[in-house]
């Protein structure tokens, strides 16, 4: 983000997160110091301002009725699967004696995206805020917050905001002088990209190590320290208060039917102006492209990734394709969370894909076979076909691992690292060819070379 | 035994209607209805399942529609209706590609490897696999590397199933091995505990599915299929663990689980396991050796029967009956009792004989206690099921480990409610729902308190009040498991009346719920010898050929100290380093003329005797054992090149030289005559006695304990001595299988005096010291070391150590001792400490 | 066909090629005949006589045993023939690469039916078939002559 300020250039003008972030134009800085304090979220006329929470727990609204709200308001969950958000909430066990928790997931490490880095840099009490209503709706009274290890100034910014909430107290035992107690906790992750799965990440919220657990027991009903939990994106919860502030039609008079509301998209990669913005559904690619500055001059664009480096790969002929769950969908790719990695004519798609094998041999938790060996290999293929290794049969032999992995891992790791090596080498197999052929030819004039010198 | 209905479905194997537990994952019930389905990462005891290998993928239909995905029929439950399907196409290819990311990274060393032949990587790839990989990149290395005493583990074979880290972490407690770094990189780790014995660590090899973890001493020794398998039981406890004895070319080449449900469910230790080597070591006792004023004589067995024999016929001659004393150990078979005790009654006419080790103090078994072992009495697998076990002056991880592992992890999955009482803390109480402890020798105090609380009479110390609560509010079957504190008891006869009392209140205050009470026996054959060395007891008419016992062994070791023997033949009894009452042991032995000793190793008492005669040891003598829920199993001989004697051909030796002819005994012959001696023992073919044994209920009238509900005092230290002693059970002592086995070498045997932090540092010691023990009858010097679960107060010590004896000190009434600093060690120490410190 | 009329010169015909071979034995050139012991005959190239243990000829290995003491020949064997007794080698005394070595490799050649399965079962080629098959000796008493140890049947010289 050095150049530019992308926040309010483009796009819908946020109604429900306010970015304050200044930039020291001179340098290109941003001053994270510089986040939004609660005295500058608090004070009247400013959106949030911990009223739509004020009022959740003042009104006496019920758990239902909150679910309800967040039911009708469409929201979907923002991490990547687009599970429907009030439907969640609606499925702890409302019998259930012991307690209950909310986890915040905010273990952003999809390569591409920095959405949710945003929102707990400069924004964090809106997410405050939206805990504190997620957590009555569904009856916790402590919130872990789970943030990514390399998130060095998001968790001390978040701990500072905690700390004003609890100062001011919106948070504690009696937050707005109710009787009903939230607790917040910030903990930071080890930098696992495997924890921003839910079940894993609790695993490592338990101190265990990140393995996926098994399901069922789903965490609504056994989670974290095996009681009830609901895991929701930094995201979504940063964009429930606006339910209660703006009312739930402000949310479905937007976007598509299947995908209402708003997203923050983060568009990365060989653009003029990377960045994130906060769009409607149904935008087209085409227009965020431009939002982005469009590509350099004399670029054409190659291929796009869509929702983060797990969803497949798009062609150039996505512009048109409007940016909903269905329509991306529909074209082949997938919405994941929202964050546009664009490659143009520059760029091979086999180093491309090379680093991409790279993150996930590295990241692969190592619990289940085909992920753990299969990510693996598709490195050291792509390591090999890059060094001039290659071999035309690689290309099979990539396909049937992606065959091996797919749906067949423990969790969806596996199908994250396969889905863009299947779509590269389909979509672009004649990227692979060509560089293959090319090793060949070197390969074997530099035989030829060694015969003719003896 | 089920105490929930079980509740069945019914689903469909590849169009086979099939009947299963529901609350079973689908893997195992395919298994036992003989369907093959790969797995690795899946195993019996490992629960939850951890689905990482994804080899046991299935397609599943339910409600007309084919579900999405695969699933791991390990992590599947079955519902109504479910159709499986195992040999469609996904399900094959999903194998096949699998099975590829499996041998990607594993050597194709199958010929080296120890696991060859029995590997499940190398049985799936010869039905699964492809004949040639297409994987031409690098494959992981990594050195070997020593996990611990016993195995080792090739990284390069590892397929990171994960299973030995589960059963670290869900099994055993150890957490021998974890995982380190992540991925493809994952490695796995083992962290040995320094200065400590590995319990069950030696299941490692049979849980890992392909060669990575194998054992040190089976390293090269042989291929599976060159190896005699023989039927045998765990010799060194009373579970009657099932096992295999492995030979190959006339040696003993390893010992593997025989895997029985209803026993030890696969779950061996490692004593068990590795106790092997002593039959192939040269310490095993090939030539008997005649011991004189002049010195000792190597002489063959036969010279050294007839030697014996004759002397034997020479005191018999000059005494006339009842001057010969017959003691053995509770490590023989019950035919080789029946055997000794038909040679006593007919041969020797003496009735001064007795058989396993003192489990009553040295007296004569009490009624009442006999009826207890007998009417009140669970099966080890209504032990494990029970809704509550208490376990009281027992460490079952050292007594009985096979029983205290199930029992462990019963109650680590909340299975089983354990309450726990000794009078130190142990692991096995880990996962104890309450634990008291009431220092030692005051069980009695204990057992009487729990009763007067639970029947409401009488008085309860304050601090014995809530498990007495607990045991109110069980409202489902209990067993009460008690054992080593009980044996050392001064009064063991009236503790287990006590006892007995204990389980009917438990009953009572829980409307009638089943309540058993199980004794842990300290030898694998207690029960036998108990049985056999009180046929009289158990209504089994003596006749003329067999005397009843004229007692205990307290009687019998007196009778020989007061010169009323005049010789003594001992069979595999370490009786001197045993036996509580070392002095009445010694003067015993000195007094009475002859001593022979018949056993397969060396040993202080063997050492004492005049005529050592070899006896073949637990893997070479044939019979049948009584565990402690009373099953006959059969142990059967390994198949090894050196000849050795059972106590039959012993005693047909003895009895030619003595009388110049013998019934030939074989022991087919002794155990037919067993059985129709003693109707209830389980009548089976003797060649092929079923592995899994057969239970069986003396008969015997049942005797009401008495009701006794006044306390005995406290037992605390005294002002000269204000220690108690605390003679421990150790699973690692100084028997001679393990003092014989090389693999034991370096293992830590705790040998040591262990003494609360608290208490050293008021006695001003530290770890390492060598501490002399003192009461008003002598001392023993042991290093001691600093140990938080000794109760402050106490001291414990290994109740069977050779170097520095314990029961120079200990005797079965309580003892109290001084604990000193010993003086730099002078020169008949120097042995002792190099011994004790073992590690 | 022509029973009753034999022509001489169809006799002759024949004689003839029993005088070539008549005649052509005494320059030794149509001799089947071989002067065993004092020669031997060169058996077929795939003849499976007694056995012998390789070595590696070449390579990093040069030297060393092939066998790698894995007992498969004696899992092939059907007739029970071979006993091997695997140890470990170490870098001090090294037998063959890797960490397996036969300590013990015997064979009892008076139950050894030539079959070769052996030879099939060999993961590393180091047992092989030769052409060596005076195999007689004069005790069966111990040492049996007939049981061939590992240092016979290695570096075993090879005549023929």
């Amino acid at each position: 983000m050095a150049k530019g300020n992308p926040i309010l250039q483009n796009g819908v003008k946020s109604e429900w997160i306010t970015p304050v972030t200044t930039l020291d134009n001179e340098h290109g800085i941003r001053h994270i110091e510089d986040y939004e304090k609660i005295a500058r979220y608090v004070p009247e006329g400013a959106p949030g301002g911990y009223r739509a929470a004020k009022k959740v727990l003042q009104s006496g609204m019920t758990a239902d009725d909150i679910i309800n709200a967040v039911k009708a308001s469409g929201i979907r969950g923002k991490g990547g699967a687009g599970f429907p958000t009030g439907l969640k909430w609606s499925f702890v066990p409302k019998d259930n004696p012991g307690p209950k928790y909310l986890v915040i997931n905010g273990d952003e490490s999809e390569p591409g995206t920095f959405k949710d880095r945003f929102i707990l840099e400069d924004c964090p009490h809106r997410l405050i805020e939206g805990c504190i209503i997620a957590a009555k709706a569904m009856g916790a009274h402590q919130v872990y917050t789970y943030i990514r290890g390399e998130f060095f100034d998001s968790i001390r910014l978040l701990k500072d905001a905690v700390n004003e909430a609890y100062a001011k107290g919106y948070l504690g035992d009696s937050p707005f002088g109710t009787d009903y107690p939230v607790h917040f906790a910030v903990h930071s992750g080890a930098g696992a990209y495997i924890c921003g799965e839910e079940t894993a990440l609790l695993s490592s919220l338990e101190g265990e190590r990140g393995h996926p657990k098994l399901k069922p027991p789903y965490p609504a009903v056994e989670g974290v320290f095996k009681k009830p939990t609901i895991i929701n994106n930094v995201e979504t919860i940063a964009g429930v208060p606006a339910v209660f502030d703006a009312g739930p039609e402000w949310f479905t008079a937007r976007g598509s039917e299947k995908s209402p509301g708003i997203k923050l998209v983060s568009v990365s990669g060989c653009v003029r102006n990377p960045g994130w913005w906060e769009v409607e559904y149904g935008i087209t690619i085409g227009e965020l492209l431009d939002m982005a500055g469009g590509l350099r001059p004399g670029r054409k664009l190659k291929a796009l990734i869509p929702g983060g480096s797990s969803c497949p790969l798009m062609k150039s002929d996505c512009p048109p394709v409007k940016f909903t769950y269905e329509d991306v969908q529909a074209a082949g790719s997938m919405l994941g969370c929202a964050a546009m990695i664009v490659l143009d004519d520059s760029v091979d798609i086999v180093k491309a894909m090379g680093s991409i094998s790279h993150f996930y041999a590295h990241e692969s938790c190592g619990k289940c076979t085909p992920c753990r060996e299969g990510t693996r290999w598709f490195r050291q293929i792509h390591d090999r076909i890059v060094a001039g290794g290659g071999r035309m049969e690689d290309l099979d032999t990539l396909i049937d691992i992606c065959d091996g992995i797919e749906t067949k891992s423990f969790c969806p790791l596996g199908d994250a690292a396969a889905w863009p090596v299947r779509s590269a080498v389909t979509r672009f197999r004649e990227d692979y060819e060509a560089h293959i052929r090319r090793s060949m030819e070197a390969r074997a004039a530099g035989e030829t070379a060694a015969v003719t010198a003896h | 035994m089920a105490k929930h209905e079980i509740e069945w479905v019914n689903i469909e194997v590849d169009g086979v209607p099939l009947r299963v537990r529901k609350d079973r994952y689908l893997l195992w019930s395919l298994r036992e209805a003989y369907y093959d389905v790969p797995h690795f990462c899946a195993h019996k005891w490992l629960d939850p399942p951890f689905a990482g290998c994804r080899m046991c993928m299935v397609q599943i239909e339910t409600g007309g529609k084919m579900w999405p995905k695969l699933q791991t029929s390990c992590s599947t439950l079955p519902s109504e209706g479910m159709k499986v399907y195992l040999k469609t196409e996904p399900v094959v290819q999903a194998r096949k590609e699998e099975l590829e990311f499996h041998l990607l990274n594993h050597p194709l060393e199958c010929p080296v490897c120890d696991k060859g032949g029995e590997c499940m990587l190398q049985d799936q790839s010869m039905d699964h696999g492809v004949s040639a990989g297409r994987y031409i990149e690098e494959k992981r290395i990594r050195p070997d590397a020593i996990l611990n005493d016993y195995m080792r583990m090739n990284y390069k074979r590892c397929f990171h199933c994960k299973r030995c880290v589960h059963y670290g972490e869900n099994i055993d407690g150890a957490n021998l091995m974890k995982f380190v770094k992540r991925g493809a990189e994952t490695r796995i780790e083992s962290y040995p505990e320094p200065g400590e014995a590995p319990r069950f660590s030696g299941n490692l090899i049979d849980i890992c599915p392909v060669g990575a973890i194998t054992a040190r001493s089976y390293r090269f020794m042989g291929r599976p299929w060159e190896q005699e398998l023989r039927h045998s039981v765990g010799s060194f406890d009373s579970v009657g663990a099932n096992i295999w004895l492995c030979s190959r070319l006339g040696e003993m080449a390893r010992v593997i689980p025989h895997d029985n449900d209803q026993v030890e469910f696969g779950l061996i230790d490692d004593v068990t396991r590795f106790a092997y080597e002593c039959v192939n070591d040269p310490r095993l006792l090939s030539r008997a050796t005649l011991r004189s004023q002049g010195g000792s004589e190597q002489v063959s067995q036969g010279r050294g029967e007839s030697e014996a024999g004759r002397r034997l016929a020479a005191v018999l001659g000059e005494h006339g009956p009842d001057s010969i004393g017959v003691l053995a150990g509770s490590g023989l078979n019950s035919e080789e009792y029946l055997a000794l005790a038909k040679w006593c009654g007919s041969v020797l006419g003496s009735g001064y004989y007795h058989f396993g080790e003192s489990l009553f103090a040295g007296a004569a078994p009490s009624a009442a206690a006999l009826s207890s072992f007998v009417h009140e009495h669970p099966g080890i697998d209504e032990i494990v099921n029970a809704s509550t076990v208490l376990s009281l002056g027992c460490d079952l991880f050292e007594e009985a480990p096979a029983l205290g592992l199930r029992v462990d992890i019963a109650a680590r999955r909340k299975k089983l409610k354990l309450l726990s009482a000794r009078s130190h803390r142990s692991d096995a109480d880990r996962f104890a729902t309450l634990f008291v402890n009431y220092g030692y020798h005051n069980l009695l105090r204990l057992v009487r308190g729990l009763s007067n609380a639970l029947s409401g009479a009488g008085e309860c110390p304050e601090e014995f009040k809530p498990l007495a609560e607990q045991l109110r509010s069980i409202g489902d079957d209990c067993a009460v498991v008690y054992g080593q504190e009980v044996w050392q008891n001064a009064a063991p006869a009236e503790l287990i009346e006590a006892l007995s009392a204990l389980r009917s209140a438990i009953a009572a205050a829980n409307g009638g719920k089943p309540v058993w009470l199980s004794p842990v026996f300290p030898g694998v054959n207690s029960a036998g010898a108990l049985l056999l060395g009180n046929l009289s007891a158990f209504g089994v008419s003596a006749g003329s050929e067999l005397k009843p016992a004229a007692g205990g062994l307290k009687t019998l070791l007196e009778a020989a100290a007061s010169g009323k023997l005049r010789a003594l033949v001992i069979f595999d009894y370490d009786i001197l380093s045993t036996y509580p009452d070392r002095a009445l042991v010694r003067k015993a032995l000195d007094s009475v003329g002859l001593v022979v000793y018949c056993g397969p190793f060396e040993n202080p008492t063997s050492e004492a005797a005049h005529i050592q005669l070899p006896l073949g040891s637990f893997a070479q003598r044939e019979g049948t054992v009584v565990s402690m829920e009373w099953r006959v199993q059969k142990r059967e001989a390994a198949v090894l090149e050196i000849a050795a004697a059972d106590v039959a051909e012993v005693l047909n030796g003895l009895t030619t030289a003595m009388q110049g002819a013998a019934v030939a005994d074989t022991m087919q012959g002794l155990y037919l005559e067993l059985c129709e001696r003693l109707p209830q023992y389980p009548r089976e073919a003797f060649v092929d006695f079923p592995y899994e044994g057969r239970r069986m209920k003396p008969q015997l009238a049942e005797a009401a304990p008495a009701q006794r509900s006044e306390l005995p005092a406290e037992f605390k230290g005294s002002a000269d001595f204000p220690l108690v002693l605390v003679p421990k059970r150790f699973l690692y002592n100084d028997r001679a299988e393990i003092r014989c086995s090389p693999v034991f070498d370096q293992v830590a045997k705790p040998f040591h005096a262990f003494m609360n932090p608290q208490d050293m540092k008021v006695y001003n010691l530290a770890a390492g010291d060598q501490v002399e023990l003192q009461d008003d009858k002598g001392s023993s010097t042991l290093p001691i070391q600093s140990a938080s679960w000794v109760r402050p107060g106490s001291v414990v010590i290994n109740d069977y150590c050779i170097a520095a004896p314990v029961n120079v000190l200990a005797g079965f009434d309580p003892v109290r001792v001084r604990p000193r600093k010993a003086q730099p060690a002078k020169a008949g120490e120097a042995a002792l400490a190099s011994s004790g410190g073992a590690e | 066909m022509h029973r009753g009329s034999l022509s001489p010169t169809a006799i002759l015909g024949g004689l003839k090629i029993t005088f070539a071979q008549f005649m052509g034995s005494f320059g030794g050139r149509n001799t089947v005949t071989v002067q065993y012991p004092l020669r031997k005959k060169r058996m077929q190239e795939r003849f499976r006589g007694l056995h012998r243990l390789e070595r590696h000829t070449e390579g990093p290995y040069k030297g060393l045993e092939k066998c790698i003491g894995c007992a498969l020949c004696a899992a092939a064997c059907p007739a029970e023939v071979i006993t091997v007794v695997a140890a470990e080698n170490t870098d001090d005394e090294r037998y063959s690469p890797g960490e397996r070595y036969a300590k013990v490799y015997d064979m009892d050649m008076l139950r050894c039916i030539f079959c070769g399965m052996c030879t099939e079962a060999c993961p590393t080629e180091a047992i092989v078939m030769k052409h060596d098959y005076e195999l007689a000796d004069d005790s069966r008493r111990l040492p049996n002559k007939f049981i061939y140890h590992k240092e016979d049947l290695l570096d075993r010289p090879f005549h023929w």
